[in-house]
């Protein structure tokens, strides 16, 4: 048996390939069901992106990869040069491996993104129910699962900030305790306000004021939010009752002065005020920082906590590799084993089969044997089968677990005469 | 013999709630849930240990420095246990945590008392009360001094722009705010309750409420400095350096009401702490 991942990513793959190629949730049942019969994979799951689609399987013949390959290519209606080059084929540990980092965020576009592992349980939980999974890929997707938990518990992988929006929604959590009963106010319009004001959001904040020079833009934005839309002339008035400040306009000199954040601050009573000023130039006259209770970043200073988490995050991206080679040696020993159910059992049923044979021609010689010397018979013999096979089966499960090529499991089967594929076992079971 | 044992039992278990807390600070909350439930253990072998000392003395054991401290720290972390709904707890529980084994190991070194039982005319019902309220008093403007300091930490941190994993761990300015407001929202009724059954006994002891020695005059400024941090929190609204200050202010003078009178004053407090 053979465990193969097929697929590509936002690494290899521009997005105009990955769009076509991408599968949709409630497409992918009868994708799985078309793969199985297409590539005659014996279990299967798809896992598609907006970054990536993989496709895992386990398939008996060597080249199922390359059938894999074909599949997607007629399922997607692609040719296959508009994809082929990008596809990577990965085989047994090496599929482990991947689908551990993938379950860790390590291969995502943003490392250590938490959106990726619930990715992986839907596909899994899809493929689960479309009954395309079986022993291997359950064990797989279950232990990839927990890699990505103990991943992002024992290391600091998922933590930081991403961007300067999400730089400042974290420093917001360190002076308030409930982003909820913050006030927000977007100060001018632009692409990091917007992004900013979202981080801010998604965190929990949900009441914005927008103040802008002209009173339609401000309207305009507000609408967005579900915000309050204020002009200039309400800026001094309306400061006060802000707890987060965004402050993103054009304007060449400070709009707000020191003196106006000062009584800003005496009229909250030392609640303080978080300023994010991302103008350049800088929106907020600087000296303001040193006013109790206002904490002043500036678009630099955000970057900055940006660039320190990107430096930790490396560090534990490094963290992150030694769990997974450790998962990954762990999931080996148990797949390897895997390996040996069928051997063994197919083992088990040839001797059991001569047993029996062995048996009835003993009772068609000796007719008047009576039945506690049968039932004698019987228990040798059976005990006989399995001290027999006691060793071997031992053997087998440590020599795959050890991960040597497996010679000395192929000498066994030449030697025995077993053979591997159930239906030629029993037709082999019925000569004796 | 069980003495120590449970000493020794309070002692681990307050250490490695520290240290969970610490580990986990930022990070993870299933290591708070298991410092908060090692926490509560040594709580428990720290008050069994507290009831042994009483059945041996035949009183109730809170006399002596060495008893005092012993349940300003059992308290302590009552206290922190007790407030829940606090996010990012982990830091305060190490603050607690740490207080509480401070406490623990000053009670082991002071001197054990000669069990000398109070004299006649010092035995009254007021006297436990008395004492245990006081000593929560204590135990709740401690941990609002601790969650203040914090806050002065945090503060400067972030006006510095020295943030990163160590800050991140830290509770936010708000939680460390409320956090030292509940701690003497709860520490004040018990240090009023204190003086109020502290001049009761004395009324009954000596047949005045007050005699203005020592002891008596420095709880009186602690209950009025706290009074003040409640009336600029409460009715002011006012938050931040000015309530910080009052809560600095109010810890020295704590320290003073408990300790320090006792160590240089005398007075007629001087018998006990």
């Amino acid at each position: 048996m053979h465990l193969l991942c097929v697929g590509l990513n936002h690494r290899t793959a521009p997005v105009e390939t990955r769009e076509q190629l991408s599968i949709d949730e409630s497409q992918l049942p009868v994708a799985l069901a078309n793969l199985r019969t297409r590539a005659q994979t014996s279990e299967s799951v798809i896992l598609s992106t907006c970054n990536r689609t993989e496709v895992y399987a386990c398939c008996t013949s060597a080249d199922g990869g390359r059938a894999i390959s074909e599949w997607l290519g007629s399922y997607c209606n692609l040719a296959s040069e508009l994809y082929a080059p990008y596809l990577y084929f990965m085989h047994d540990h090496e599929v482990a491996a991947h689908l551990f980092r993938v379950a860790s965020g390590i291969d995502s576009m943003v490392t250590g993104e938490d959106q990726i592992l619930a990715q992986v349980k839907t596909a899994y939980a899809i493929a689960r129910k479309a009954q395309s999974t079986g022993s291997v890929l359950n064990y797989l997707f279950h232990h990839a699962i927990s890699v990505g938990k103990r991943v992002r518990t024992e290391t600091a992988i998922g933590r930081g900030a991403f961007s300067v929006g999400s730089a400042a929604a974290r420093l917001a959590e360190s002076i308030f305790d409930d982003l909820g009963e913050c006030t927000v106010m977007v100060i001018g319009a632009g692409k990091m306000a917007e992004l900013t004001v979202s981080n801010l959001l998604s965190a929990g904040a949900n009441s914005v004021l927008v103040v802008n020079r002209s009173r339609s833009r401000a309207a305009e934005l507000a609408g967005k939010y579900g915000a309050q839309p204020l002009g200039f002339e309400d800026l001094e008035a309306f400061l006060p009752s802000a707890d987060i400040v965004i402050a993103s306009t054009g304007a060449r000199k400070p709009i707000i002065e020191r003196e106006v954040l000062r009584r800003a601050v005496s009229t909250r009573r030392g609640r303080p005020m978080f300023i994010i000023d991302i103008a350049v130039p800088r929106n907020v006259d600087p000296s303001a920082a040193h006013l109790d209770g206002i904490f002043l970043y500036n678009i630099d200073d955000l970057q900055t906590v940006v660039e320190k988490d990107k430096a930790a995050r490396r560090a534990e991206i490094e963290r992150a590799e030694a769990i997974i080679n450790e998962e990954v040696q762990r999931f080996l020993k148990r797949y390897r084993a895997m390996d040996a159910v069928p051997i063994i059992s197919a083992m088990r049923d040839k001797f059991e089969a001569i047993r029996q044979a062995e048996v009835s021609k003993l009772k068609r010689r000796v007719p008047d044997l009576t039945a506690e010397q049968l039932e004698a018979i019987e228990a040798m013999t059976r005990s006989l089968v399995s001290k027999i096979c006691h060793d071997p089966t031992i053997r087998i499960k440590d020599y795959l677990a050890s991960g040597e090529p497996p010679v000395g499991i192929d000498l066994l089967c030449e030697l025995f005469g077993i053979c591997l594929d159930a239906q030629n076992n029993q037709e082999e079971g019925n000569k004796f | 013999m069980l003495p120590t044992i449970l000493w020794l039992v309070a002692g681990i278990c307050y250490t490695a709630a520290a240290v969970l807390f610490l580990w986990g600070a930022g990070s993870s909350s299933e290591k708070t849930r298991a410092a908060r439930t090692v926490a509560a253990t040594g709580l428990v072998a720290h008050a069994a240990l507290i009831t042994a000392a009483g059945v041996e003395l035949g009183r109730a054991p809170f006399t002596n420095l060495r008893e005092s401290l012993l349940f300003v720290g059992w308290a302590v972390i009552a206290l922190f246990l007790a407030s829940r709904g606090t996010r990012r707890p982990a830091v305060l529980g190490a603050a607690a945590a740490l207080i509480c084994l401070a406490a623990i190991t000053f009670a082991s070194l002071a001197p054990r008392s000669t069990n000398q039982l109070l004299m006649p005319a010092l035995r009254s019902r007021w006297s436990t009360v008395h004492v245990v309220t006081s000593l929560g008093g204590y135990a709740g403007f401690t941990l609002a001094f601790a969650s203040g300091l914090l806050h002065c930490v945090h503060d400067s941190l972030l006006k510095n722009k020295r943030v990163g994993r160590w800050q991140r761990a830290l509770p936010s300015l708000d939680t460390l705010d409320r956090f030292a407001y509940r701690m003497v929202g709860l520490g004040f009724p018990l240090f009023t309750v204190g003086i109020v059954t502290g001049s009761m006994w004395a009324q009954s002891a000596w047949g005045s409420y007050w005699s203005w020695d020592p002891k008596e005059t420095w709880s009186l400024v602690t209950w009025l400095v706290y009074a003040a941090y409640l009336h600029v929190r409460v009715f002011q609204g006012r938050r931040g350096k000015l309530a910080n200050r009052l809560l600095v202010m109010g810890f020295i003078c704590t320290l003073i009401t408990f300790i320090g009178v006792s160590l240089f004053a005398g007075g007629l407090h001087s018998h006990s702490w």
